[in-house]
């Protein structure tokens, strides 16, 4: 019997959140914006971590919900999970602290996040969690260094390595871009909140060829089939 | 004259032939296999209370005591302060040709099989496995501790923001000179401040209006 529900979902310090999410987020890289961070714990230890925290750009992001403040929303910016917790934790944890954060902070309506379709998958979690699919956009920020490490080309144009760069942006020459998608995902916790852009259906990520499934690149109808 | 007995007299658990002086094995160069701090002391934790272990899985050593098997263990021992190991947590392999013992060494590194995190989460006890020096994943976070409240900002954004810039060592010298040249002037003890306290970002925006003028 899978023991999802024993899972319990708790507030936690971000030094706690960041060193779990450095050893066990793909990307090993935190978020700076994050603010509010929640740990999964199952038999006394942290497993899991879910952190909020405010958008890149929020001005931007805040035109997809109608009428939205600037208070209104958060971005889910990172979740790390190790191997142990039961299959189905994931949309679990999400749904706890979606009901935690609508106890504790109800002026917030809406949540947004990103699934990195170029190394880790197409936001399986999302979709079982009630999430709307908004966007597929190829996605050409990721670069890698000539040493393998995998970072956003953002890390080059803006902040500390301008300095580096004697002022100049610009991403290394030898990086390598890697190919493909960053998928959108809103969820409403105000369910009479507007999105002002196209909800797209599902099927629109094998339509794009934007499937992917822990870092291989599988359509939803090759995985439903695998199931089956 | 020998005891009648002499063949059924148990001996010692270990006699001095039966050991092995610890200085006698040498560390492999090429071993390729590391250890991290932590795991170093579950290891040296998992040898003094379980030393059994040695005995089913002794240290591999060839003909010049060279490790082929073991670094990690040998290492722990020696930390333990180990001068000499029972000769059964040792074993020569004299058999083997160079190229075989450079397989072994990688050979009796890889896991060829994974945990299945769900029977040990559902079938084993979690805390004598990590105590057992077993990595059940995770952090050691006391949750008792935690709580599930929290507050976040409400309402609008706040009037103010915060704006970076990237300058040349000249050109940061300069606004700072003119930064602290406005802020002593008459004129910046009257500046509009639309509530904002920060003085460089008040200084600015008088430097700015007064170019407008």
């Amino acid at each position: 019997m899978s023991r999802v529900k024993d899972i319990i979902v708790k507030v936690i310090p971000s030094k706690i959140a960041n060193e779990f999410v450095k050893k066990y987020h793909y990307s090993k890289k935190v978020v700076p914006n994050s603010k509010l961070h929640f740990g999964c714990f199952l038999d006394d230890r942290l497993h899991g971590v879910l952190s909020y925290g405010s958008p890149f750009m929020k001005t931007k992001v805040l035109q997809l919900v109608e009428n939205s403040k600037w208070n209104e929303m958060l971005e889910l910016n990172r979740m790390a999970f190790d191997d142990y917790l039961p299959k189905y934790s994931e949309s679990r944890c999400i749904a706890i602290s979606i009901k935690l954060i609508k106890k504790n902070a109800p002026h917030i309506k809406w949540i947004l996040s990103f699934a990195d379709g170029t190394q880790c998958g197409d936001g399986t979690i999302y979709r079982a969690s009630g999430f709307y699919l908004t966007s597929i956009k190829q996605n050409n920020s990721i670069i890698m260094l000539n040493n393998g490490e995998v970072v956003a080309s953002m890390t080059y144009t803006k902040g500390k390595n301008i300095l580096k760069q004697g002022g100049r942006a610009g991403i290394p020459k030898d990086a390598e871009k890697l190919n493909g998608n960053m998928i959108r995902y809103i969820y409403l916790i105000d369910k009479t909140c507007k999105i002002t852009v196209p909800i797209l259906p599902f099927t629109k990520i094998d339509d794009l060829g934007a499937g992917m499934y822990k870092g291989e690149k599988i359509s939803l109808a090759d995985r439903r089939n695998k199931e089956n | 004259m020998f005891p009648m007995c002499w063949g059924l007299v148990k001996q010692p658990l270990y006699l001095k032939k039966d050991k092995m002086k610890i200085s006698e094995i040498k560390l492999n160069k090429k071993n390729p296999r590391l250890i991290k701090d932590y795991k170093f002391e579950k290891l040296k934790k998992s040898i003094s209370e379980f030393p059994k272990m040695l005995e089913l899985r002794p240290i591999i050593i060839d003909n010049d005591n060279i490790i082929l098997g073991g670094n990690m263990r040998y290492q722990a021992l020696k930390d333990l302060g180990y001068k000499e190991l029972p000769e059964n947590w040792v074993k020569k392999s004299s058999e083997l040709s160079e190229e075989e013992k450079q397989r072994f060494i990688i050979s009796d590194n890889i896991n060829f099989g994974e945990f299945d995190f769900e029977i040990i989460a559902n079938e084993w006890d979690t805390e004598l496995l990590a105590d057992w020096g077993l990595d059940v994943g995770g952090f050691d976070v006391n949750s008792d501790d935690l709580g599930t409240d929290f507050t976040l900002p409400d309402g609008d954004k706040a009037p103010f923001q915060q704006m970076t810039f990237t300058l040349a060592d000249e050109q940061a010298e300069i606004l700072k000179a003119e930064l602290d040249k406005v802020k002593k002037s008459e004129e910046f003890k009257y500046v509009e401040t639309f509530g904002n306290e920060n003085s460089n970002g008040n200084a600015l925006y008088l430097l700015i209006m007064n170019k407008k003028k």
